[in-house]
């Protein structure tokens, strides 16, 4: 089992911010934060292949914003996701701006600081180290030469090894 | 003495950076003031039949000489040293010098030195570690080399300054005359801050790098800051080779990597030394010297180096040692973790525990050193469970690929015994028997402490591990595929031969 964790700075405005936990639509843990630095780990023990993890933010209203004479917010009640880690191993940035934010039926890509009622999707792969590791060759590839096999020639060489244990179970002992 | 030199290295040697002994020999040429031209076999090769066929000659080049069971390759083999050797020949140098890194080269450097041969008589000195190496026979490469009349000396051991002298017209003992009946080695030296420093003032870059880390590493010289090793594995024979671990001084160190930048603006470095930290004391400093002279020179502040390195437990590798690494430039290491059991490494001699392991990559991970780890699959003493604690490594360790803690590993082969080593010297005490003893022995040996480890499944112990690493990710250097798949015919045999059926078949006929 592999644990994802995701850190957090919020800020308090007559309360601090709520979120909800999602995995494929399942509820899995409801986060009131009560200081600025926080954290959530969600164990990933699903069946191999297509996930979405949800954060919902919720309960905001306007009590959760000051203004002052002029309309400017001098506070708010604010969640920015800082890092994202696969069992405590870091992931490169560009991970969390995979992420899509959603709220009033608008979509905002790549935004990690959330100040509405709404909610922030990022889809993933399990088993999930091996999807990181694709995602991250394929990033690293749009600016270097390929190191990596792609998935196609991975598939082929696995066939090829395949063939040469036959080989080998059918050799006598 | 000599007004013209050819400097050769020898083929079949991964092609990431520019062979050391090239440069050593072209510092001690400039020292002398002796026109030289620079030859990489290796590079010529690869350059004259692609990379892909590259793959396949150094496969059936790896032992003493080419064995293929496709006679179109070996073809190819002879026609590429003879076009070469026209090439060595058509520069009229009235000594050519070849340097072989290790017993892998010594098929490449009998075939260029007969081409050279029949087509010159200059004058041929043969050096580097795999011309000291022990044959089959009992014999060193050079000794072998000799008797076949390939070449005129050949230095055994260290040949800092005896090549030297040998360019002044002095021949010291060490280098070997063709004719000599009884060989003498070089004495080692002792101090190694004296010695006349390497350049790569001629030497083509563009011909080097391969992709480590998602990146093509073009420009990275090689630099040795110990000779000899503090450990004594078991599998290794460094310590047959260098009988004592001996370093230069952090200040040597330093002014070379200092004078190879001025000459060349080169900012990648690898320590070929068997152990970057074998001394701590001499590891802390270099990395403190590197940290001044970039703190005050800012154009060196890209200066990166990597090398081999030996894990230690915590208490020997404070997290102050990572932090040092990380602000002297270390870029990344290959360490040579060889099992995930404990139980093996213990036999090995490697003197760490898997909690040592855990540490070493929580650190890296944390000060951002990259890791290319070294690994053996059936060893003598590896039992199924072993085995299966090694599967288990690269599966809890995978997630290190993630942020380039681990950029790869290596599955080059099964286990080999190499001749001088302890693993050898313990055959007795292990059951062991060789048949036909080369100097690598790969498939050609059983153990009777450890029956079950058979030549058959040792290759599915490691085709194991090479689909599990596959599937994983692992990055590779070498390809574990294009082994089995130009070796299958000998291996089949090979399984075939050591059978229980047909050992009993041939004690029957007995």
């Amino acid at each position: 089992m592999n644990n994802l964790k995701i850190t957090f700075n919020a800020s308090e405005c007559n309360g601090w911010p709520k979120l909800r936990v999602l995995i494929d639509n399942d509820l899995y843990e409801d986060h009131l934060f009560s200081s600025t630095n926080e954290s959530i780990t969600v164990p990933i023990e699903f069946l191999d292949g297509r996930h979405i993890l949800e954060l919902e933010i919720y309960g905001k209203t306007s009590a959760n914003t000051k203004v002052d004479s002029a309309g400017n917010i001098i506070q708010d009640q604010l969640i920015e996701l800082v890092d994202m880690f696969i069992d405590d191993i870091k992931l490169p940035e560009y991970f969390k701006y995979i992420g899509v934010y959603k709220f009033n039926d608008q979509i905002y890509p790549q935004a990690t600081l959330w100040g509405c009622n709404g909610s922030w999707t990022w889809e993933f792969f399990t088993p999930i180290v091996t999807w990181a590791i694709d995602k991250k060759n394929d990033n690293a590839e749009k600016y270097n030469p390929p190191t990596i096999p792609s998935i196609d020639s991975l598939n082929d060489k696995l066939k090829r090894f395949t063939a040469i244990e036959e080989l080998l179970n059918e050799l006598p002992d | 003495m000599y007004s013209k030199a050819v400097l050769i290295s020898s083929a079949n040697v991964i092609i990431d950076r520019p062979p050391a002994g090239l440069a050593f020999l072209a510092g001690i040429c400039e020292h002398n003031g002796l026109e030289y031209e620079i030859f990489d076999l290796n590079v010529y090769i690869k350059d004259m039949a692609g990379e892909e066929v590259w793959k396949q000659i150094e496969v059936v080049s790896a032992f003493m000489e080419f064995t293929s069971d496709n006679p179109a390759l070996i073809d190819l083999c002879n026609q590429l040293a003879n076009t070469a050797a026209d090439k060595i020949v058509s520069y009229n140098p009235d000594l050519i010098a070849i340097t072989s890194l290790s017993h892998m080269q010594i098929a490449w450097t009998t075939r260029i030195l007969q081409a050279i041969r029949e087509r010159s008589s200059v004058t041929i000195i043969a050096g580097g570690p795999g011309i000291s190496y022990e044959q089959t026979t009992g014999k060193t490469a050079g000794k072998i080399l000799a008797e076949k009349n390939l070449l005129d000396y050949y230095v055994l051991g260290e040949g800092d300054y005896v090549v030297d002298n040998f360019l002044k017209g002095h021949i010291e003992p060490g280098v070997n005359h063709k004719d000599d009946h009884n060989e003498v080695w070089v004495p080692q030296i002792d101090n190694l801050d004296n010695v006349i420093l390497p350049t790569y003032r001629k030497i083509n870059f563009n011909n080097y790098g391969i992709y480590v880390d998602g990146f093509k590493l073009p420009q990275t010289i090689n630099i040795t800051g110990s000779r000899g090793c503090v450990r004594r594995c078991t599998f290794c024979d460094v310590g047959h080779l260098w009988k004592k671990f001996r370093f230069r001084s952090a200040d040597n160190i330093v002014s070379e990597i200092l004078k190879h930048f001025d000459e060349t603006g080169c900012i990648e470095y690898f320590f070929n030394d068997s152990l970057i930290n074998g001394s701590l004391k001499q590891f802390r400093e270099v990395m403190e010297r590197l940290s001044e002279v970039k703190e005050h020179r800012k154009e060196l502040r890209s200066i990166r180096y990597s090398g081999q390195f030996i894990l230690r437990p915590k208490e020997q590798h404070p997290e102050s040692i990572f932090e040092l690494m990380k602000s002297s430039g270390c870029n990344h290491i290959q360490v040579g973790i060889e099992s995930g059991s404990e139980r093996v490494r213990e036999h090995m001699g490697k003197k760490f525990s898997n909690d040592d392991i855990a540490y070493h990559f929580e650190m890296c991970d944390k000060y951002g050193i990259k890791n290319f780890i070294l690994m053996f699959t059936a060893y003598p003493t590896e039992t199924p469970e072993d085995h299966q604690e090694t599967l288990d490594f690269y599966i809890k360790n995978q997630k290190y690929q993630i942020n380039d803690t681990i950029i790869g590993t290596n599955l080059i082969s099964p286990v080999v015994i190499l001749k001088n080593t302890p693993l050898y010297h313990m055959s007795n005490e292990l059951g062991i028997e060789i048949h036909d003893t080369e100097y690598a022995n790969m498939s050609n040996w059983t153990s009777s402490s450890n029956p079950e480890l058979t030549v058959k499944q040792r290759y599915k112990r490691y085709v194991e591990l090479a689909v599990l690493t596959t599937k994983l990710r692992y990055p590779k250097v070498t390809d574990e595929l294009v082994f089995l798949e130009i070796n299958t015919e000998e291996i089949k045999k090979e399984i075939k031969r050591q059978s229980k059926s047909n050992i009993i078949l041939l004690r029957e006929e007995k």
